[in-house]
């Protein structure tokens, strides 16, 4: 079961939430006027979305809903306006991108500011996980996609010795990066970037090389990685969704492009975000008119449609329903499991506060499955206590308790000897005694 | 009865009740027979499981009368059984069985007969628990069969309250045989069922929570149980929180072990660390200004125990208290808790910094026999801090990231120290989950630590057993032995190969005094290289990869040689060793697979050999390395048949898959000796590199990026003739220049079941607008000129496109039968081109231009 969540950058549309399969709309979340790549779902536990402000106000905002409540649950006030904002799968951080290059990077469970470093020389415009969550990468309004190791980033020893923090620095886009998604492959994965230079561009992880720069006949603001990764698709300025080559053939006789194979479109205008959803192989897609369309790839035809709003859709997110979210009695049942909503997310690096850095909230597993047939033991002893009765009757005990009889019989046997001779050494005394007795009577 | 018709077969229902009557009749002990051996019973409760005979489980079909039956007999099973639980005292053996097969009867009944008299049977046992006269193997059976009760009321939701106001009911008599008993098997049936009802039924402990603990702890510092008792207890203690099931009493329970621990560790280091180590602990535990939590165990107890024994808690109490911490980090609890885990890593660091070296300063203080004590105890303390390291790992998962570089250099430095090899394992295992659970950036971190300590410890010095030495060191690399080291020097282009001789000949050097290194150890080395290949073989890798490959070759030639070779020697040895070598080869294996499949820039150098190893492998029919070897070949596959499959899922693909396959078909016959390519290229030439790959794709515009072969170039060519063809055959009238669209267009339309006609009008209205906007969008974009290092290509590529698809359209016409013909000489042309992209990346435009262009003159 697959929820789709969408936010836009009017504020009274909300947080959209769909149930893929039936398309029935679910709770509306208020209030949220997110930029792009502001919305994240944090651990599937509750959303979380930077906010837009006016740019005279001095500090940013981070919202948090839960899913059981329309309202606004939590909110923060980072340093400065945040725009994108990623959380890892488990949801432990909660990474954001500030309008000044800077990352910051936060620990959910205490909302605690762990790190802040500067990442660009202008404002990050996107952030995303690589596949194992060691790796984070950032796009930037500079053109420049940066791949950074969480744990240099930590390691102060390590971070002062080196020249620069980052992985790779990927620096070919002459304009604004626009979107940043990485697949699988581990170490090997490859990186894709949109930038405002109306170019795609592929990147090997492991080298840190172009691997294929794909120009587009117009900008493209999204884009997403099919999930065997043949193609991608990119979602343009244009209102087309086109599907370019990874790992597939295309050939230069398309008339989009090189690489371009094909493209979706609905006449819509500007395509803003684009998501997968792996379960039921849909592309989902934003578009500036409200709409949320959802095609199947295959046949390239919307299979359904999801109005938002008004306004531009911005942000659209596939998960996975949590399985303890049912909507009548969810107030109860969240209640149950614990997930209260964090904390708000703390302003400044706080270095002082020796007793909280000690200190580090762990969710652990609620339930062990274990075999219920492993657990009984009653077999077990049976088995236990005849081993122990066949050992005492084993040949080898037989044995030794033969010996041991032996010698006790031996012993018995000597000691019998003993008391017969003692009882001999008596009596002779007493007849001796008796007899000495009556001599002296007779003698008398 | 009407059921003594004769059976139909062993799964016949009416089986059943007549088996369990029999057995009831003939194999129970009775009045007659009252001291049958227990041996009979393995047999009867055998039956009793195999065919289910307390199951009463039938589907609808049988008929009424057996069910009845089968039901009366299980009555009567109930019935004896519990018969021979109430006999008196004076029959002990009689009463055990009954007992015993008490705790079977809960296991196999049925769901209802449970429910219905769980709790007549629970007073059953309840009655032998408490008397002090009852022998002490009626009171371990019945604690037993009570946790089997406890765990089968778990899987049963309506009994959730009973079972929890029952569990309450046995706590205090529990507590009290803990405490008063004197028999260690009673002990642990009771910690056993305490450990039952904490994890099932936790809330009815609550009330007794701090007695519960006493008891505990009074039994673990007292240090007078075996050792597997002692662990136990420290299971038992690590669940205990879980009766409040907060996160203050976790953490409560966390703060006193680790206090008791550290304060302990205090007097057990006295000399051998620096002083102020010790309060520092006891300082990050309870911050100043705060009061340090109860003792553990309450007051009055520990006082009294550390009386009896010096005021010093044994050393394998300490170590269990380690275990304990370890288990509360891995084991389930109901809520998220906070766990102190700075100062969990700096017990261990603590512990593991300590071996057994006396500083200059506490030199006069200290005794031969105090320093003899310490280094006997410290290998194991080492092992728990160790096992500690990886609880940590293991419960904060991604919580540890701000952590992780502290870990890395504490597993860095006792790397350097650590020689025993029990612990290097240990240490092995704690790398491999530390580079799993935190990925890629772990790997870059850990890589060349692993790498070196693992070179070493594989290192065959020294060996008799034997193993050829095939790791070249200096004098080897000059003998003929080493085939292997000769195809590395021919394949090698970089000095890598000589690099790896000085250093491993150094190593030799180094380390000639040093022992073979014992299987286990082999073994943990070569899995956690598995594991740093298969998580960041890839990335950064360059100083090392080269290195490793060779070693995870030479090492599965090696031990692969001994056992296949001389197979006698394998049978005549005696069973234990046989079998650590058959885990070492497949461990070898299963690394060597890992350093195959592991991106690298270049071919894997050792492919052919490992074949040879993977295929002589799969020989060994039954093994469980034949089963990997058959897996690893399958694996590797792919590598020399890289796969260019068309797409599925894109029309302008799956329409002339039919065709390519005809048309290559006569040109496999060229390529003599590749029989297997009819789907992918055979695995030919030069180079592999991935980024080549990519940008020769560019140059010819082509499709599968995992095919760079000459025969795979051909594709788009064809590609575009069966889409014309395609056009052509439908006889619609296209504009010029947009036809490829158009026919995609209509495809997709094609997949829909119907198409109304005025749909199909409009959409084919749709598609020319589209057409016309899409053609427009580039020439514009070029002329806009972004500033981009692709600016030059992208004119030219532009303008190709144009001219490529007005070609076409002349083209067409006499494509035709020439196909085959003009694809063969294009082939030709292609591996050219090959050549020139290689070389020259700035060329692009020209080949793309080049391409079409050639293609054009032939078919003109």
């Amino acid at each position: 079961m697959e929820l789709v969540i969408a936010s836009s950058s009017i504020a009274d549309a909300g947080i959209g939430c769909w149930d893929l399969q039936s398309g029935a709309e679910q709770l509306r979340y208020k209030s949220c006027a997110s930029p792009s790549h502001g919305l994240a779902c944090v651990g599937d536990r509750f959303l979380a979305s930077s906010q837009l402000r006016e740019p005279s106000s001095s500090s940013g905002s981070v919202l948090y809903w839960s899913w059981s409540k329309p309202q606004v649950e939590v909110k923060s006030f980072p340093a400065e306006h945040i725009k994108p904002i990623a959380a890892n799968s488990e949801g432990t951080y909660i990474v954001g991108g500030g309008q000044s290059g800077d990352i910051y990077l936060w620990e959910v469970m205490s909302g605690r500011l762990l790190k802040k470093w500067h990442a660009h020389y202008r404002a990050v415009t996107c952030l995303v996980f690589s596949e194992d969550e060691s790796l984070l990468i950032s796009g930037s309004e500079d053109g420049c996609v940066r791949v950074w190791s969480l744990l240099m980033i930590f390691d102060d020893y390590e971070s002062q010795q080196a020249t620069h923090l980052y992985l790779h620095s990927f620096t070919k886009h002459t304009l604004r990066v626009t979107d940043v998604v990485t697949g699988c492959g581990g170490c090997n994965a490859i990186i894709v970037s949109a930038s405002e230079d109306r170019t795609c561009k592929v990147w090997s992880l492991s080298t840190g090389r172009l691997l294929r720069s794909i120009i587009f006949p117009s900008v493209i603001d999204a884009v997403v990685l099919d999930p065997a990764e043949h193609v991608f698709y990119a979602g343009s300025r244009g209102g087309n969704i086109y599907v370019a080559a990874l790992n597939a053939e295309s050939s230069s006789s398309s008339s989009y492009g090189m690489h371009i194979i094909s493209s979706l479109s609905d006449r819509s205008r500007a395509v803003t975000c684009l998501a997968y959803s792996t379960e039921g192989d849909l592309l989902l897609s934003g578009s500036e008119d409200g709409m949320v369309r959802v095609w199947d790839p295959k046949t390239h035809n919307i299979v359904r449609m999801f109005k938002h709003a008004k306004g531009p859709v911005n942000n659209i997110l596939v998960v996975r329903r949590p399985h303890y979210l049912s909507f009548s009695n969810s107030n109860a049942s969240s209640r149950r499991h614990g997930f209260l909503l964090p904390p708000p997310l703390d302003k400044y690096v706080n270095p002082t506060d020796e007793g909280l850095n000690n200190k580090t909230v762990i969710c652990l597993p609620t339930a062990r499955i274990i075999p219920r047939d492993a657990l009984y033991c009653s077999s077990r002893i049976i088995d236990e206590h005849i081993e122990d009765f066949q050992r005492q009757g084993s040949s080898a005990a037989a044995e030794m308790e033969v010996e041991r009889l032996k010698h006790e019989c031996g012993r018995s046997m000597q000691m019998v000897q003993q008391w017969k001779k003692m009882y001999d050494n008596l009596h002779e005394f007493c007849i001796n005694e008796l007899l000495d007795g009556d001599q002296v009577g007779c003698t008398k | 009865m009407s059921v003594l018709d004769n059976l139909k077969n062993m799964y016949d229902v009416k089986l059943k009740p007549r088996m369990l009557r029999t057995l009831i009749r003939e194999q129970f002990p009775d009045e007659n027979h009252p001291g049958r051996l227990p041996s009979e019973l393995t047999k009867l409760i055998s039956l009793l499981r195999t065919h289910k005979l307390l199951s009463e489980s039938f589907d609808d079909s049988v008929d009424k009368k057996l069910a009845e039956s089968w039901k009366s007999a299980v009555d009567e099973w109930v019935h004896a059984v519990l018969s021979l639980v109430s006999s008196n005292m004076f029959q002990s053996n009689k009463c055990w069985t009954g007992i015993c097969l008490l705790g079977v009867t809960f296991q196999e009944c049925a769901v209802h007969r449970f429910l219905a008299s769980f709790s007549v049977w629970f007073n059953n046992i309840y009655s032998h628990i408490q008397p002090p006269a009852e022998s002490q193997f009626v009171k371990v059976a019945s604690l037993n069969t009570m946790s089997d009760l406890f765990s089968r009321l778990d899987g049963l939701p309506n009994a959730k309250r009973d079972g929890s106001s029952l569990a309450s009911k046995l706590i205090q008599p529990l507590l009290k045989l803990i405490n008063e008993d004197d028999s260690e098997a009673v002990w642990e049936g009771a910690v056993h069922l305490l450990c039952t009802i904490l994890t099932y039924f936790p809330a009815s402990i609550h009330r007794y929570h701090d007695n519960a603990e006493a008891a505990i702890v009074s039994k673990l510092i007292s240090g007078s149980c075996s050792v597997n008792m002692m662990k136990k207890l420290a299971y038992c203690l690590a669940l205990l929180p879980k009766s409040k099931g907060d996160d203050d009493s976790w953490c409560l329970m966390m703060q006193k072990i680790l206090l008791l621990i550290n304060v302990h560790l205090n007097d057990f280091f006295q000399g051998f660390e620096e002083e102020t180590k010790g309060s520092e602990a006891v300082r990050a535990l309870v911050p100043p200004g705060k009061d340090p939590p109860p003792p553990l165990g309450g007051h009055t107890l520990l006082g009294e125990a550390l009386d009896k024994a010096t005021k010093q808690l044994p050393i394998s109490t300490i170590s269990l208290l380690i275990l304990s911490c370890c288990m509360m980090l891995t084991s389930p609890y109901p809520v998220q808790v906070t766990v102190p885990i700075v100062p969990l890593l700096a017990l261990v660091h603590r512990v593991i910094m300590v071996d057994g070296s006396v500083p200059r300063a506490s030199l006069p203080f200290m005794t031969g026999m105090q320093q003899e004590f310490v280094c006997s105890e410290l290998p194991l303390l080492h092992l728990y801090s160790l096992e500690l390291l990886t609880a940590i790992i293991e419960g904060t998962r991604s919580q540890l990231l701000p952590h992780a570089a502290y870990i890395v250099r504490l597993v860095k430095q006792y790397f350097k120290r650590c020689a025993l090899p029990e612990l290097r394992i240990k240490l092995y295992s704690v790398t491999k989950s530390m580079v799993v659970s935190m990925g890629v950036g772990m790997a870059l971190y850990l890589g060349q630590e692993v790498v070196d300590n693992a070179s070493v410890d594989l290192n065959p010095v020294g060996d008799d057993n034997g193993f050829t030495a095939s790791i070249p060191n200096l004098k080897a690399a000059s003998l003929a032995v080493m085939q292997s080291s000769h195809r590395k020097r021919k394949h090698s282009s970089t000095g890598s190969f000589e690099q790896q001789n000085d250093k491993i000949g150094f190593e030799v050097e180094a380390l000639k005094n040093r022992q073979q290194s014992p299987i286990a150890l082999k073994i943990a080395a070569i899995e956690a290289i598995e594991v740093l290949l298969t998580v960041g073989g890839g990335l950064r890798s360059e100083s090392w990869r080269p290195a490793v490959d060779f070693l995870l070759i030479s090492l599965a030639t090696d031990c692969c040689k001994e056992r296949w070779g001389n197979e006698g020697k394998g049978t005549s040895a005696p069973s234990g060793p046989a079998v650590t070598l058959a885990d070492l080869q497949l461990s070898a294996l299963r690394a060597l697979l890992a350093s195959l499949l592991s991106p690298s820039r270049g071919r894997p150098p050792y492919l052919a050999r490992a074949f040879e190893l993977f295929r002589r492998g799969k020989q060994q029919a039954g093994t469980k390395l034949a089963a990997f070897c058959a897996h690893a070949l399958l694996t590797l596959e792919v590598l020399i048949h890289p796969r260019g499959l068309p797409m599925e899922r894109f029309p302008a693909s799956t329409y002339n898959s039919l065709d390519k396959v005809n048309n290559r078909f006569p040109e496999n016959v060229y390529s003599g000796g590749q029989k297997h390519n009819t789907q992918g290229p055979p695995d030919s030439d030069d180079d592999d590199d991935l980024y080549h790959k990519w940008v020769g794709n560019d140059n010819i515009g082509e499709a599968s990026a995992l095919s760079p072969s000459k025969k795979t170039k051909d594709i788009p060519f064809e590609t575009w003739t069966g889409n014309l063809s395609m056009a052509g055959s439908s006889g619609t009238k296209i504009l010029e220049g947009s036809k490829e669209q158009l026919v995609m267009g209509m495809r997709s339309n094609e997949d829909e079941v119907v198409v109304e006609s005025q749909q199909f009008q409009e959409s084919i209205g749709q598609f020319q607008e589209h057409v016309t906007d899409d053609l427009k969008g580039p020439i514009l974009g070029t002329k806009r000129t972004v500033p981009d290092g692709g600016l030059d290509n992208k004119e030219h590529e532009v303008a190709s496109t144009e001219d490529f698809l007005t070609d076409k359209q002349d083209g067409l016409t006499n494509v035709g039968g020439k196909v085959a013909g003009a694809s063969s000489s294009d082939k030709g042309k292609s591996s050219v081109f090959d050549l020139d992209d290689d070389s020259s990346m700035d060329s692009f435009p020209d080949i793309v231009n080049g391409d079409p262009d050639s293609d054009v003159e032939e078919l003109g």
